[in-house]
């Protein structure tokens, strides 16, 4: 039958593909050197993620993470290239050197940095309830009951933290932020614990719905920096730097507030030594 | 390439993996068969009903073959709710496949009814034979005979369809493997492995329905 | 009045002229009736007529003095009911054996047992030379076997009144005799028989009576005998020296 041949044709596409992303010479991850050569570095941004980046109404990236990844070049001195990115394609993006560094939803876990090398913090996140208010959903006990569901993005950090610490609650699993706060306001879902550094920008088309914020802080910080190829220390130690220095002059935390209609929740302090 | 395929990092997560696969088939599974029995329904319709029910019917493959799927099951998923209407993902997902393949099948399905024989339609209209038993039972297999291999070539997509279901929270193989793919960032391992469960899913599916056709509709399909 | 009585049919089909007009014809119990006439007189179209297959716009048929109204549902049932018909094409379902192509009617249509009508089916296909053929697919039988089973199927209706519509018509030469000796076993057991043949030597032999049908109109009724050698009407006349010449 026919759609037997196709499938192997299929399979064998696929394993083709898997092939020749991972074989040739030319498919590796780029030094700082040839990036500077090149004239042109490579920025995978992730614009269902707003407002760390987004599609604005011109239909251009734009965004917090685009204003950095823009005074990044700046001070490289090459012209910027931005590759909308989702959540499956980045890390081999990133591998074969599609693009020489990742942003958006990098938070930093250990298990990831086995497969990709962070630099230091740009931003920090930090987590809270999001829910309806007058519910009484404020705190992780009034959310470990069977009865309430959760409503969390696909493929964020958060998920890890509820199987361990919110274990009695559902969850439910969507594709973006508009998604999950739809769900929430539906009645689908009770609340959600996740980042709400964004939170402002997420619920501002949920005007109907009377939000309640509650920030978490014992659940403690993690920190998002710029995904690089593994081992690619040259690029890595000049993002660091150039990191540094934004991060001294204002430009990131500027930027954050433009974007976040306010203060990042942590600062994240400029560290000199990496 | 600086990247080094470290499969033992994400081996641990291959039953996790698999559990996904036996809802993938599920979804496909009721889908395809509630699809299937829409499609009779409507080609019946289309073939022997008045006139405004062959409208309403034309309508409904109309719109459903030109609309993208995720655009109908995000409609059940986050629109019917403010209308009242509250369906579970699961539910949400399988009521959007199931309408979305009814249309497709409806369109496989006239085209079945139309390389019926006249003949054997008369021979048991004569005999007194109501609608429905011709269908059941002259139009029918006539059609499964005849139409065997488009309907297991819609079944394998309605397999690969199911992946839609991880957008709307429902944990199939495509929405396990994402979520093995944040934890870990082992993309290339994670749907290399997901990509060969596909692969032998289908490959099951297509034998398994082989031997259907052969032992239930005389259909000499080659199994290997 | 006759068994079956039909008065002034007149049908149509396509917005086309009337393919039957003002037909009548009086049929005995037990009678057999040749109906002849050249091709598009309409014959055919009497049998699908009877049976349902085609909607008069006027005229009459009342079988044992109940009159059909093909308008209405239980009157149309009730009219398949006594009517069975085989066709020149045999009709049988291809996804079916020879049994279940005979036993099926009964069962889904009378609502009898499977059981009692599957043993009626395996004798009706005995009666017709076909015993070891219960099992065989339309596609694995001959022409003249396949028509066999396709009388096998209407006599397991128990219809009063049998039509065949040129039933050796799309058949071989040689295998027309075995379908002919199973119209004469049925003749001598007394079955009222409508047939449309263009075989003049059998309808003469089996028929009791023979209309001649032309342009839609029965033209001239009579014994075969008479009908053949003496024909009264120049239309016949022509006709029989036409068929009867080769």
């Amino acid at each position: 039958m026919t759609d037997r041949r196709a499938l192997f044709a299929g399979g064998a596409a696929a394993a083709a593909a898997a092939a020749t992303l991972l074989t040739p010479k030319d498919a590796a991850a780029r030094s700082l050197n040839d990036v500077l050569s090149g004239g042109e570095i490579r920025v995978g941004v992730n614009p269902t993620l707003p407002p760390r980046a987004l599609f604005n109404e011109r239909n251009q990236i734009d965004g917090f993470e685009p204003e950095v990844a823009a005074a990044i070049a700046r001070k490289m001195g090459v012209r910027l290239a931005l590759q909308p990115v989702g959540s499956p394609e980045r890390i081999p993006m990133v591998a074969s050197g599609r693009i020489d560094f990742v942003m958006g939803a990098m938070s930093r876990t250990s298990e990831r940095a086995k497969v990709i090398d962070y630099t230091v913090p740009v931003h920090s996140e930090n987590y809270g309830i999001v829910a309806v208010q007058g519910r009484g959903h404020t705190s992780i006990e009034a959310l470990n009951k069977p009865e309430v569901t959760l409503a969390q993005v696909r493929g964020t950090t958060a998920i890890a933290y509820i199987q361990r610490a919110i274990p009695n609650a559902q969850v439910l699993l969507l594709d973006n932020y508009p998604d999950r706060n739809r769900a929430i306001a539906q009645g689908r879902a009770q609340a959600s614990f996740d980042g709400i550094d964004s939170v402002r920008f997420a619920l501002r088309p949920f005007r109907q719905v009377q939000w309640e914020v509650t920030a978490v802080p014992e659940f403690g910080v993690t920190y998002s920096g710029l995904g690089v190829a593994k081992d690619n220390h040259s690029l890595r130690n000049w993002l660091n730097i150039a990191l540094y220095e934004l991060h001294t002059d204002g430009t990131i935390e500027r930027a954050w507030e433009k974007w976040f209609d306010g203060p990042m929740f942590t600062k994240v302090p400029a560290s000199p030594f990496f | 390439m600086n990247y080094t395929l470290i499969y033992s990092q994400v081996t641990g997560h291959i039953p996790y993996l698999l559990g996904g696969a036996v809802l993938t088939l599920q979804l496909a599974v009721i889908s395809f068969l509630a699809g299937w029995a829409i499609g009779l329904l409507n080609a019946s319709v289309l073939h022997f009903g008045p006139r405004p029910a062959r409208l309403a019917v034309q309508g409904y493959v109309t719109f459903f073959i030109n609309t993208p799927l995720l655009v109908q099951i995000f409609f059940i998923f986050f629109v019917l709710p403010d209308a009242g209407i509250l369906l579970s993902p699961y539910a949400a997902v399988a009521i959007g496949m199931s309408l979305n393949a009814g249309a497709y099948l409806t369109e496989i399905q006239r085209a079945g009814f139309q390389s019926l024989r006249r003949e054997e339609i008369d021979a048991a209209t004569a005999m007194g034979f109501s609608v429905p038993q011709l269908v059941w039972y002259v139009v029918l297999p006539h059609i499964a005979k005849a139409l065997y291999p488009p309907l297991s070539n819609q079944f394998i997509i309605q397999v690969m369809t199911t992946s839609i279901a991880a957008i709307f929270a429902v944990e199939e193989l495509t929405g396990r493997a994402y979520n093995v793919n944040s934890l870990t960032f082992r993309s290339l391992e994670v749907f290399s492995i997901v990509a060969v469960i596909y692969v032998l899913l289908t490959l099951v599916c297509s034998v398994a329905l082989a031997l259907l056709g052969r032992w239930l509709f005389r259909v000499k399909a080659r199994v290997f | 009045m006759a068994f079956l009585s039909i008065h002034g049919l007149t049908v149509s089909y396509g917005g086309k002229a009337d393919v039957l007009r003002d037909v009548s014809l009086e049929v005995e119990r037990g009678e057999v009736i040749g109906l002849i006439g050249p091709s598009g007189s309409g014959k055919s179209t009497i049998l699908r007529t009877l049976v349902g297959l085609l909607k008069p716009r006027a005229g009459t048929v009342t079988l044992d003095g109940t009159k059909v109204d093909y308008g209405s549902r239980g009157s149309l049932r009730a009219a398949r009911d006594r009517f069975a018909i085989v066709f020149q094409q045999y009709n049988l379902f291809q996804n079916m054996t020879a049994l279940r192509n005979v036993a099926i009617a009964p069962t889904l249509v009378k609502k009898r047992g499977r059981a009692t009508v599957e043993e009626e089916a395996r004798a009706l296909l005995a009666r017709v030379g076909l015993a070891e053929k219960v099992n065989a697919y339309p596609d694995e039988l001959s022409g003249g076997q396949q028509q066999r089973v396709a009388i096998a199927r209407a006599l397991a209706l128990k219809p009063d009144i049998l039509l065949l519509d040129e039933i050796t018509a799309a058949l071989d030469p040689e295998l027309v005799g075995e379908v002919l000796d199973t119209i004469r076993a049925l003749q001598k057991d007394g079955m009222t028989m409508l047939i449309v043949s263009h075989e003049m030597a059998f309808i003469r032999e089996v028929a009791s009576r023979v209309a001649f049908l032309d342009q839609g109109s029965v033209v001239e009724t009579g014994p075969p005998a008479e009908m053949f050698d003496r024909p009264n009407s120049p239309r016949l006349k022509e006709f029989t020296s036409r068929i009867l010449r080769h």
